[in-house]
């Protein structure tokens, strides 16, 4: 099971679509769950209706590996908005998942972010804000 | 659409950068009244009216009522009236469409801001919501564009190794354009390479220079057929090649040299449609939101290997007196941000030979291009309108 880090969000987590079950699952149970095609086989994200792939409702929630490649990431270092000033620097990076999408997440434990390597292999690491009641996806690097 | 079918017959500006105790408002009605009578036409013959993406001319104006707001105080009746709430890039195509159909004969599209001196244009969305940005990604601290097009570039540097001394290349070509034009709000200020790397990274791997700002002021152009064009006083600035495309990846997903980005695809209809290639283009407006952006786009439109975009997007190629000149006017970096109708309108005036000291032709070593391409993106990079433009007779 993933790691669970305490932390504070600078702002309330505002999920929608139908996306709600992934941080709900997150949350509750610290399980990492994607939405998966029956029909074509391929995982997608964020969770909706149909498969973004085939056009599929025949759709489902499974879980999955919370590993993954770092495609890109960055450092923010600049309050563009006076709550989050207190958290920076805020490190942000995409991850090319094993199952297939391209996910968001904070970077933790990363050192420099000059020298994060572009491909490395992360895994995910729950960030818990108790006082706001939501969790977030963070990524290692392995 | 037919090759050179519609032109751009009028371009409106105003006094812009900080301009205090002016509205939003003042800045749609001065621009748009000012493309009217550039264009020689009465507010009267406007019968479609087109606003960009509008931040709400009221504060907490839900609904977007901008629309209603400057068409009642035009005193016009047009029989289409558009307003997008967000980035999509389909201006055009809704101004040629409602042309095509029929419905209309001049459309105006507008934008104007008060972003400078008025408020803080994209922070105040967010407070809008209270503690709860539109997105889920504010939770993780990603609330600002900046953070999207940064990701978008710091993967350009590991995949076509680009980076912070090419992007501050960008800067300053972009920089010396405005130094040549009086209208730019960075008119007065020069810019060095050496500036440029001694400033701070906001969110690494860009800085503020990599940046467009927000401004005071508004900016208008319109369209109808290049056969009306032919009876007003200007000569038309025809187009010659369009083309538009959306991706649905994320900003954050974007991956550096798609050959499917809409760039990319918008591009190749553009060319496509206006029977032309890279080597016939003379000089390039490009939608620059950021330094990176500006890459990004030409490389997807083909004017360079993404692995070689050092040898192409230098000072002395793509600035004042190069073989590229691109973003004459100084552009969103350096003149002024009105979205689109920043490159529109400075293409325009390139054509229309109204550039003063920063004139293509007139400038040693350049010559007025025969063709130019310009771009429009929206969203981060995914949604995308080109044009070809073309003088008119
Ligand atoms: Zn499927």
């Amino acid at each position: 099971m993933a790691q669970v880090l305490k932390v504070n969000l600078p702002f309330d987590l505002r999920t929608s679509y139908d996306n709600d079950l992934f941080y709900k699952t997150a949350h509750d149970e610290h399980k990492f769950i994607l939405p998966h095609c029956k029909s074509c086989g391929q995982y997608f994200w964020p969770g909706a209706f149909i498969c973004q792939h085939c056009g599929s409702n025949d759709v489902e929630w499974k879980e999955a590996s919370g590993h993954g490649k770092i495609y890109s990431h960055v450092e923010g270092r600049f309050p563009f908005h006076k709550a989050i000033k207190e958290h920076l620097p805020i490190a942000i990076c995409s991850v090319t998942l094993d199952e297939g999408p391209r996910v968001f997440g904070r970077l933790v434990n990363y050192g420099e972010i000059e020298k994060v390597p572009y491909d490395a292999p992360v895994h995910v690491v729950w960030l818990q804000d108790d006082e706001k009641g939501c969790t977030i996806m963070g990524f290692e690097l392995d | 659409m037919d090759r050179n079918k519609y032109s751009i017959v009028g371009i409106g500006y105003t006094p812009q950068g900080k301009v205090p105790g002016r509205s939003a408002a003042s800045f749609y009605l001065e621009a748009s009244m000012n493309a009217i009578n550039d264009a020689g036409l009465k507010k009267d013959d406007i019968d479609g009216l087109i606003l960009y993406r509008d931040f709400p001319i009221l504060n907490g104006d839900a609904f977007h009522h901008t629309g209603n707001v400057i068409t009642y105080s035009l005193g016009i009746r047009p029989k289409f009236l558009s307003q997008e709430a967000y980035c999509y890039r389909t201006n055009i195509n809704k101004a040629i469409g409602a042309i095509e159909n029929g419905t209309c004969k001049y459309v105006l599209i507008v934008f104007a801001e008060s972003g400078r001196t008025g408020r803080r244009t994209w922070t105040d969305e967010i407070d809008l919501f209270s503690s709860k940005p539109y997105d889920e990604y504010g939770a993780y601290g990603n609330i600002s564009a900046f953070t999207n097009y940064a990701m978008f570039a710091s993967r350009a540097m590991h995949e076509h190794g680009t980076g912070p001394d090419l992007w501050a290349e960008i800067a300053v070509a972009h920089r010396k354009w405005a130094n040549l034009n009086p209208n730019a709000i960075q008119y007065s200020k020069p810019l060095t390479k050496e500036d440029y790397m001694a400033t701070p990274f906001l969110s690494w791997p860009f800085r503020a220079l990599d940046a467009t700002a927000s401004t005071d002021g508004g900016r208008a152009i319109i369209i109808t057929t290049t056969e009306r064009a032919r009876q007003l006083k200007n000569p038309p600035i025809m187009i010659r090649g369009y083309g538009s495309a959306n991706d649905t990846s994320k900003g954050w997903q974007l991956t550096p040299g798609d050959p499917a980005s809409s760039a990319a695809i918008a591009g190749r209809e553009a060319f496509e449609m206006a029977g032309l290639g890279t080597k016939d283009i003379g000089a390039a407006q490009i939608y620059d939101c950021y330094t990176y952006t500006v890459e990004a786009t030409l490389g997807d439109y083909g004017f360079f290997e993404k692995e070689k975009s050092r040898d192409f997007m230098t000072v002395e190629n793509i600035g004042p007196g190069g073989a590229f000149p691109v973003n004459t006017g100084g552009g969103l970096l350096s003149e002024g941000y009105y979205m689109g109708l920043t490159p529109i309108c400075e293409a325009v005036m390139q054509i229309s030979q109204r550039c003063g000291d920063r004139q293509l032709g007139v400038i040693p070593g350049t010559k007025l291009p025969e063709f130019m391409i310009v771009s429009d993106n929206g969203g981060f990079y995914q949604s995308n309108e080109t044009l070809i433009l073309e003088r008119g007779k």
